[in-house]
C-alpha cells in the first residue's frame, strides 16, 4: 500500500505531495522529531498536523511526547511527566490523560525493546503493565506515582521552574479535596472560600455526570461569583462531622462546633462529639478534652489517624495512605482497610464497592460500611449536607409571605377602588369629596393617619384629593405603575420633558437601549480584539481560585500549630497530623502566584508592564562603541525589543561614521516615539523569511527578563531561530546559556560589570519631580556577546584586536600562555591518566576525594554546569552508572525504522559547524568519559546523536587527540565551554534574581540562599590547585554547613598567595598543543572569561555598594571586601554571609 | 480679501492641529486633550491606549484615548465660510415651531445622554468595588502567607520536619 505525504512545506508556500515509503522517531534531540523518507531517499521532517487529522494524531503525540521525556529523563516521576505532557501538549484542547496512550502500548513496547535507557524506565514499565487504576467518573490526573524516589535530575528541575512559570493550571490542590462535597466525583467544581475547605458542582451540568443535584447555579451566575461562600461557612452554620447536626462555628458569638485544625481536613464538631470519638473508653479524658476544646484550645480530629492501628497517616508511603469515609470521621491505612470495603463489587459474596483510587489526591476515597450504598448512585444517598437557611432571610420571607397575602388583597381592593376613583374624579367636587372619602377609607383601614388628614382636608379640590389617594399608595407598597391613575400621571408626564433632569421613561429607555447593546458582546469578543504579546497571553490575570481564603487561612493556622506542637516538645507524627511537609511547600507556592498575581499593586510605582525596562542612552553608547567593530557592511542590525529604540540609532550613527552601509530593523509591542525602522510587531511572530539570512543578521538587546528569566529565554530562543551571527544580550545571569543550545553559541565576551548601577529607566515613568525613574538592579545583568560557532574565530580576533576581551581585565598579552587556574585544574584532571605531565596529579585526586565528601551534603538542584570545575568531578562521581548507560544508548538509540541509516546521520550533521562543537549533554558526558581514559571519550561522545557520526566516522582519531599529551582541540574546546558557566555563578542563586520585582518581598531568602551556595564556593576553592588551601577546603567538608558559611571569607582572606599561584603554573603540556588554528583561537576563550575572574583584582577594594556590582559584587560580596586581591577562582560561590537584607537581588528603588 | 484667507489658513492649522490631538477621558475627574507631534503619533498612542490597560503606578486606570473633535476646543476659531446670521421668530411664524422641536429634541438628547452617563458611573463604581474586593481578599491572602513566612514559621517547621524548601 502505498502511502502518501501531503502537506506545505517553507512555512506554508510551497506544497508537498510525495510517496513516503518508511518513517522513523528521532527522541534525542529537544524535540522529538517524527520524520518520513519519502520515495525519493530524502528525510522529510515532520512538523504540524493538520487541523482536520489533529484528533486522530493527538493519542500518537502524546505517546511520543512521553517516549521523549522518558528517554531524557528515565528518572523523573509521573508527576514531572504529566506537567511536561500538559505544556506541550498544551496547543490541543483536551488534556493528555493516561488514556491516550493505552492505544499505543504496542509502539510503546517496540521502542522500549530497541532502547536501553527507555527499557530502564520504571515510569514506561508501569504503563505498559497498565497499573490497574480504578475511577469513577472523572478523575484529577494528577496522581503521582509514590514509589518514586523524587530523584530530581538538574535539569528537570529547572524545567520544573519553567512549567511553573509557564503553566498556571498546574495540579493545584493536590492537598485539598479535588471532589465535589456533594456527589464525591470530581470535575468542574467551584471551591468554597470558607474554612469547610470543600468544592461543589456549581451547575447542574457539571454534576451531570454523577447526578449530582449541585448547587444549582447557573454558568453566568458562577462567572459572576468573585469569591464563593457556601451557606454553612457564609452564615457560620457547620455541621458536625461526629453527629450531622449544624451549629454555630461563629466564636465571637460564642460557637457550638469548632474546627479540626488540620491544615486539609475542614471538619467541624461539637466538642462532645469529637471527645468522645478521640476517647471512646474514658469519660473523664472525654469531658476534661471537651472543655479545653471549649476553652479554645485546637484540636486533630480522629479522622488523621487510622481507626484500626491509631498511626498517623504518610503520604509518602503507598500503604501509610488514608483511606478516608466520606460521611464519617473514619479513615484506614491503605493496608488496614477491611477487605469488605472493596475497590470492586465483588458479586458473589454481596461486596459493592465502597473504595475509589485517584480521586483523592495520595488518598483512597471510601464509604465506611456503616453506611448503605445505593445502587444506583453509587454512593449512600446524599442527604449528608445541610445548608443552614440565613436567619435575616427566614424573617424576610416570612415577613414576604404574610405582605403578598396583604398586598393581594389590597389589590383587589384598590383595582375597585380606581376604577371608582376615575368615575368620581369626573363628578362635581363636592359630590366627590365625599365619596372618595368613603373610598378612601374603606380601603386604607390601616392608614388611619392619612384617613384623619383625608378628613381635615375635606374641603379640599380635586388634585390635593389624588395626591392624598397616591400617598396611600406610596404607603402601601403597591406596585402602582399599572394602577395608577392615567388622569393624574398624563399632565405631569408632559411637564417632565421640558425639564433636563433624569425622569424614570428616559431612564428605563436607556436602559433598554444598554441591554440591546451590551447583550451583543463578550468579555470574550472583546479581548479577542486586544492584541497581548504572544508571550503574555496565559499571564496571570486570574488568578486560581482554587487558593481560597478558608484553605489559606487553615493552612496558616496549621503551620503555627504544628511548629507550637514541635516547640513545645511534641513529636513529629503529631506535628505531621496538623500539618504535612507537603503543605509547607504549597503555601509557599501559593504565596507565589499571589506575588504575580499582586505584582502590580505591591510593587505600585516600581511595576512596569510587560516587564519592559529601557537601557539608558549612555549605557547603549557604550555598547554601540564595542559592538560596532563586529559589524560588516550589509549586516542587518536587529533589536528584537527595541524599547525607545535609542539603540539602533546609536548605532547608525556610529557605522555611517565609519563608512559601513547597514540594514536596521526594530520590533517591539508598543510603538515608541522614534519610529526609525520600527515596526510594532511581537517578536515571537517575525518570520524568519522577513530578514536576511543569518550570516548577516546581528540581534539584540534587551529583552524583557520575565519571572526567572523565562521570558528572556522565550525571546533568545526566538533570536536563535534566525540564526544570527552575533547575539549580543543583556539578560539576567539565570538565563540559558547560548551555549547549553543546540546547535551551541560561543560567548566571545561578557561583562557584568557595565550595566551595573543605574542602567535602565522604566519606560513613561515619571516621579514626583518629573524625572524618569530609575531602575537599577542590585545583581546587574550582565552584557554578552555570542557567536554563531562558525563565525567565533572570526569574532574572537576582532575581539582581541580591540581589547575588548582584555580591556577589561588587564591582562598583558602574553597571557595567552599564562594558564589561568582552570586550565591547571583542567590539566590536572587530564594528566590524571598520564602521570607523566605531572601536574599535581595527587592533588588532583584529593580534591576529587573530597568532592566526593561534600556532594553528599550538598543539594541535588544544583546543576553540574554551574558549579565549576570541582561540580563537574562531582557530576561525574555521581553520575558514573548514567554514563555508562549513555554509552550504550548511543548505539541503541538509534530509533529509525529505515533502510537509510547513514543519510539520516550525515544530514544531522550537516547543520553543525565544521568544527566539533559539542552539544551541553554531551559535554557532561564528555567531561565524565574523559577521566578515564581517551578512548572511553571517544565513545561517550557517541553517546550523543549529532556528535556520534564525527566519532563513529573516526573514533580512533579523536581518541587520540584527547588523550594526546598535547591536549588538542577537544581540551580546549570543553574549556572554552565549560569555564563561562563555571564563571557566571550558580543558576540556583539566579533564582532570586530572576523574579527581581518582587525583590523586596522576598526579605528571607537569605536562609535559604546561604543554605544553597555552599557547594559553589567549595567548587570555587577546589578550582585552585593550592594545597595549603585545600587543606582548608578540607575543613570545610567536615564542617557544618553553618559554620561554612561564617569561615569563608576568614579562609579566603588567609590565603593570599593563591593569586599568583595558577601562573607559576604553565602546563608544559600545553606548549605544543597550539599546533592547530582551531584550538589556538579556543584558547582565547578561557581568558576572556578570566574576566570576570581577575577582574576584581585590578580593582582593589570594591565597597559593597548595591549596585556597582559586577557578578562579584552580588556574588561574593563578603569574599571580595575581605580578601580583594585574590578573588581568581572564587566567583562563582555565591556568597553566603551576604551583607544585604535585599539580598535577592533584582529592581530596587532607593 | 486677506482677511478671508486668513482665516481659512487658521482653520487648516487647527484642524491639522485637532488631527494630532488626542482626547484623554476618564483620566480621574478630568479629560485631557493631549497634542502630539503628528498624526501619526496620535494614531499610535490611541491604539496603545486602547490595547493595553493604562497604568499608573502600577495600577489600570479606566483611561479611554479618542482623536480629538473639532467640537472639543473651546478656542476654535470660526469655519471660514460660515456665516451667522440671527432673528427674532415670531410665534406665528411656521419657523417657531420648527425651532422650538429643535429646542425640544435637545433637551431630550440631554436628558437621555445624563442618564446614560448616570448609569455607566454606577457600573463603574459597582466594577470598582468588586475588583478591589477581589484584591484585598487576594492581598489578605497573600498577607496571611507572608505573615508566617517573614516571621520564620514555615522555614522552622520546614526544618523541623527535614524538608527544603525554596524560597525564591
Amino acid at each position: 500500500m502505498a502511502v502518501f505525504l501531503h502537506g506545505t512545506t517553507d512555512g506554508g508556500l510551497q506544497k508537498v505531495y510525495k510517496q513516503v515509503v518508511a518513517w522513523k522517531l528521532e527522541l534525542e534531540d529537544d524535540q522529538p522529531k517524527i520524520m518520513v523518507l519519502s520515495k525519493d531517499k530524502k528525510w522529510i521532517n515532520l512538523l504540524k498536523p493538520r487541523k482536520s487529522y489533529e484528533d486522530t494524531i493527538r493519542t500518537m503525540l502524546i505517546t511520543i511526547q512521553l517516549l521523549h521525556f522518558v528517554r531524557r529523563k528515565p528518572q523523573a516521576s509521573e508527576k514531572t511527566l504529566w506537567e511536561h505532557l500538559r505544556g506541550v501538549m498544551s496547543t490541543f484542547e483536551v488534556r493528555p490523560s493516561e488514556d491516550d496512550f493505552r492505544e499505543h502500548i504496542s509502539l510503546m513496547k517496540l521502542f522500549s525493546e530497541r532502547d536501553q535507557v527507555l527499557a530502564n524506565s520504571q515510569l514506561l514499565l508501569e504503563f505498559l503493565e497498565g497499573k490497574p487504576r480504578k475511577r469513577f467518573g472523572e478523575v484529577a490526573l494528577d496522581s503521582s506515582t509514590l514509589n518514586q524516589p523524587f530523584i530530581a535530575d538538574d535539569d528537570e528541575v529547572d524545567e520544573d521552574i519553567k512549567d511553573d512559570a509557564d503553566d498556571d493550571s498546574e495540579d493545584e490542590s493536590d492537598l485539598f479535596d479535588s471532589v465535589c462535597a456533594i456527589c464525591d466525583n470530581g470535575g468542574e467544581l467551584l471551591c468554597c472560600e470558607g474554612p469547610c475547605l470543600r468544592s461543589f458542582h456549581a451547575t447542574r451540568k457539571a454534576g451531570e455526570e454523577s447526578e449530582c443535584k449541585s448547587l444549582g447555579y447557573t454558568k453566568a451566575e458562577v462567572e459572576s461569583l468573585q469569591n464563593f461562600l457556601c451557606n454553612n461557612c457564609l452564615y457560620k452554620q457547620h455541621q458536625c462531622f461526629g453527629c450531622g447536626k449544624l451549629g454555630s462555628s461563629d466564636k465571637s458569638k460564642g460557637a457550638e462546633v469548632y474546627p479540626c485544625v488540620s491544615a486539609t481536613c475542614g471538619h467541624f464538631y461539637h466538642p462532645k462529639c469529637v471527645s468522645e470519638l478521640l476517647f471512646p473508653g474514658s469519660e473523664a479524658e472525654a469531658s476534661e478534652f471537651q472543655k479545653k476544646i471549649v476553652a479554645g484550645e485546637s484540636f486533630t480530629c480522629p479522622v488523621h489517624k487510622c481507626v484500626a492501628c491509631k498511626q498517623g497517616e504518610d503520604k509518602e508511603v503507598r500503604d501509610l495512605q488514608f483511606a478516608m469515609c466520606r460521611r464519617c470521621p473514619k479513615s484506614y491505612h491503605r493496608k488496614c482497610l477491611p477487605r469488605r470495603i472493596a475497590f470492586e463489587d465483588i458479586e458473589d459474596e454481596d461486596i459493592i464497592q465502597r473504595a475509589w483510587d485517584d480521586l483523592l489526591p495520595n488518598r483512597i476515597l471510601i464509604y465506611c460500611l456503616k453506611h448503605t450504598v445505593d445502587e444506583d448512585l453509587g454512593t449512600p444517598i446524599r442527604n449528608h449536607i445541610i445548608f443552614p437557611e440565613s436567619p435575616e432571610k427566614k424573617l424576610v420571607s416570612d415577613m414576604q409571605k404574610s405582605k403578598i397575602k396583604e398586598l393581594a388583597k389590597n389589590k383587589v381592593r384598590e383595582l375597585a377602588r380606581d376604577r371608582t376613583t376615575m368615575k368620581l374624579v369626573k363628578a362635581t367636587s363636592s359630590e366627590g369629596n365625599h365619596s372618595k372619602e368613603k373610598v378612601v377609607r374603606s380601603v386604607t383601614q390601616h392608614a388611619f393617619g392619612i384617613q384623619k388628614k383625608e378628613k381635615s382636608l375635606k374641603d379640599q379640590s380635586r388634585s390635593d384629593m389624588d395626591k392624598a389617594v397616591r400617598t396611600v399608595f406610596d404607603d402601601n407598597k403597591t406596585p402602582d405603575k399599572e394602577t395608577k391613575p392615567t388622569a393624574s400621571t398624563k399632565p405631569v408626564a408632559k411637564t417632565l420633558s421640558s425639564f433636563p433632569h433624569i425622569d424614570s421613561e428616559t431612564e428605563a429607555k436607556v436602559l433598554a437601549l444598554l441591554e440591546k447593546a451590551s447583550s451583543s458582546l463578550s468579555l470574550e469578543n472583546i479581548t479577542k480584539k486586544r492584541s497581548m504579546p504572544s508571550t503574555h497571553t496565559c499571564g496571570p490575570r486570574h488568578i486560581d481560585k482554587t487558593i481560597t481564603q478558608g484553605k489559606v487561612e487553615g493552612s496558616v493556622e496549621a503551620i503555627r500549630t504544628a511548629l507550637q506542637k514541635l516547640e513545645n516538645g511534641g513529636s513529629v507524627e503529631d506535628a505531621k497530623a496538623v500539618c504535612e511537609p507537603e503543605m509547607v511547600k504549597q503555601l509557599l507556592k501559593w504565596r507565589e502566584k499571589l506575588r504575580v498575581y499582586l505584582a502590580p499593586f505591591l510593587h505600585g510605582m516600581r511595576y512596569t508592564s510587560f516587564g519592559r525596562h529601557f537601557t539608558k542612552v549612555d549605557k547603549l553608547k557604550q555598547i554601540v562603541d564595542r559592538l560596532q567593530w563586529y559589524v560588516q557592511d550589509g549586516d542587518t542590525v536587529v533589536d528584537f525589543c527595541c524599547g525607545a529604540n535609542d539603540f539602533s540609532i546609536l548605532m547608525k550613527e556610529k557605522l555611517d561614521a565609519a563608512g559601513k552601509r547597514c540594514y536596521f530593523k526594530n520590533y517591539d509591542i508598543i510603538q515608541p516615539k522614534n519610529d526609525f525602522n520600527f515596526e510594532k510587531r511581537d517578536w515571537m511572530k517575525v518570520n524568519p523569511k522577513e530578514l536576511p539570512t543569518g550570516s548577516k543578521l546581528i540581534m539584540g538587546l534587551n529583552p524583557p527578563f520575565g519571572v526567572k528569566a523565562a521570558l528572556a529565554n522565550k525571546f533568545i530562543d526566538k533570536a536563535l531561530t534566525f540564526k544570527p551571527k552575533l547575539l549580543i544580550l543583556i539578560v539576567p545571569k539565570e538565563t540559558e546559556r547560548l551555549d547549553k543550545k543546540i546547535p551551541p553559541y560561543d560567548l566571545i565576551w561578557e561583562d557584568g560589570q557595565s550595566l551595573s548601577g543605574k542602567s535602565f529607566y522604566l519606560p513613561g515613568s515619571v516621579d514626583v519631580n518629573d524625572k524618569q525613574m530609575e531602575q537599577w538592579n542590585l545583581n546587574p545583568p550582565p552584557l554578552y556577546l555570542w557567536s554563531r560557532a562558525d563565525w567565533t574565530t572570526k569574532h574572537k580576533t576582532i575581539a582581541s584586536h580591540y581589547g575588548h576581551t582584555f580591556t577589561e581585565q588587564e591582562i598583558p598579552a602574553e597571557e595567552g600562555l599564562v594558564k589561568k587556574p582552570s586550565e591547571v585544574l583542567a590539566a590536572e584532571d587530564h594528566m590524571e591518566q598520564e602521570p607523566s605531565k605531572g601536574v599535581a596529579t595527587s592533588q588532583g585526586t584529593e580534591a576529587r576525594k573530597e568532592d566526593t565528601k561534600s556532594s553528599g551534603g550538598r543539594n541535588k538542584r544544583f546543576s553540574a554546569e554551574n558549579c565549576s570545575g570541582g561540580s563537574r568531578k562531582r557530576r561525574r562521581s555521581k553520575k558514573k552508572a548514567k554514563v555508562s548507560q549513555a554509552k550504550e544508548d548511543g548505539k541503541l538509540s538509534d530509533m529509525s525504522i529505515s533502510p537509510d541509516h547513514l543519510e539520516s546521520r550525515t544530514r544531522s550533521q550537516s547543520h553543525l559547524p565544521s568544527e566539533p562543537v559539542e552539544t551541553p549533554t554531551e559535554r557532561a558526558n564528555n567531561q565524565d568519559g574523559y577521566f578515564s581514559s581517551g578512548m572511553e571519550f571517544g565513545v561517550t561522545t557517541g553517546g550523543n546523536d549529532i556528535f556520534k557520526d564525527i566519532v563513529n566516522d573516526d573514533i580512533d582519531e579523536i581518541a587520540r587527540r584527547y588523550t594526546a599529551p598535547a591536549a588538542g582541540e577537544g581540551m580546549f574546546n570543553r574549556n572554552s565551554h565549560g569555564w563561562p558557566t563555571g564563571g557566571i555563578g550558580s543558576h540556583d542563586y539566579g533564582v532570586p534574581s530572576s523574579d527581581s520585582r518582587f525583590s523586596d518581598y522576598t526579605r528571607s531568602n537569605i536562609d535559604s540562599l546561604s543554605r544553597n551556595t555552599y557547594s559553589n564556593d567549595i567548587d570555587g576553592y577546589r578550582r585552585i590547585s593550592e594545597t595549603d588551601l585545600r587543606a582548608q577546603i578540607r575543613l570545610y567538608g567536615t564542617q557544618g554547613q553553618d559554620e561554612r558559611s561564617q569561615r569563608n571569607g576568614m579562609l579566603l582572606g588567609g590565603s593570599d598567595s593563591v593569586l599568583g599561584q595558577p601562573r607559576l603554573f604553565p602546563p608544559p603540556s600545553y606548549g605544543p598543543s597550539s599546533a592547530s588554528m582551531v584550538s589556538a583561537m579556543d584558547r582565547y576563550a578561557p581568558r576572556l572569561d578570566e574576566a570576570s575572574y581577575v577582574r576584581p583584582r585590578n580593582q582593589g577594594p570594591l565597597g559593597p555598594l548595591p549596585g556597582t556590582g559586577s557578578i562579584f559584587d552580588y556574588d561574593i560580596h563578603g569574599v571580595r571586601r575581605d580578601r580583594p586581591p585574590n578573588s581568581i577562582g572564587f566567583a562563582p560561590g555565591p556568597h553566603p554571609s551576604y551583607p544585604h537584607p535585599g539580598a535577592s537581588g533584582g529592581w530596587l528603588d532607593e | 480679501m486677506t482677511s478671508s484667507e486668513e482665516a481659512r489658513k487658521t482653520y487648516a492649522e487647527f484642524e491639522e492641529k485637532v488631527s494630532r490631538t488626542v482626547f484623554l477621558d476618564n483620566l480621574s475627574t478630568q479629560s485631557a486633550l493631549v497634542e502630539m507631534e503628528n498624526e501619526k503619533q496620535a494614531r499610535a498612542l490611541i491604539s496603545e491606549m486602547t490595547n493595553y490597560p493604562f497604568m499608573m503606578s502600577g495600577m489600570p486606570r479606566p483611561v479611554r484615548a479618542k482623536p480629538a473633535k473639532i467640537e472639543m476646543f473651546a478656542d476654535r476659531p470660526p469655519p471660514p465660510d460660515r456665516k451667522i446670521q440671527v432673528r427674532w421668530v415670531d410665534p406665528s411664524d411656521p419657523d417657531f415651531v420648527v425651532a422650538k422641536k429643535l429646542k425640544q429634541l435637545c433637551k431630550k438628547h440631554n436628558a437621555e445622554h445624563l442618564a446614560l452617563i448616570k448609569h455607566q458611573l454606577e457600573e463603574e463604581e459597582k466594577l470598582a468595588k468588586h475588583q478591589e474586593e477581589t484584591l484585598k481578599t487576594n492581598y489578605k491572602k497573600f498577607e496571611m502567607i507572608e505573615s508566617i513566612v517573614q516571621d520564620g514559621t514555615t522555614s522552622r517547621l520546614a526544618r523541623h520536619y527535614g524538608v527544603r524548601l525554596d524560597y525564591d
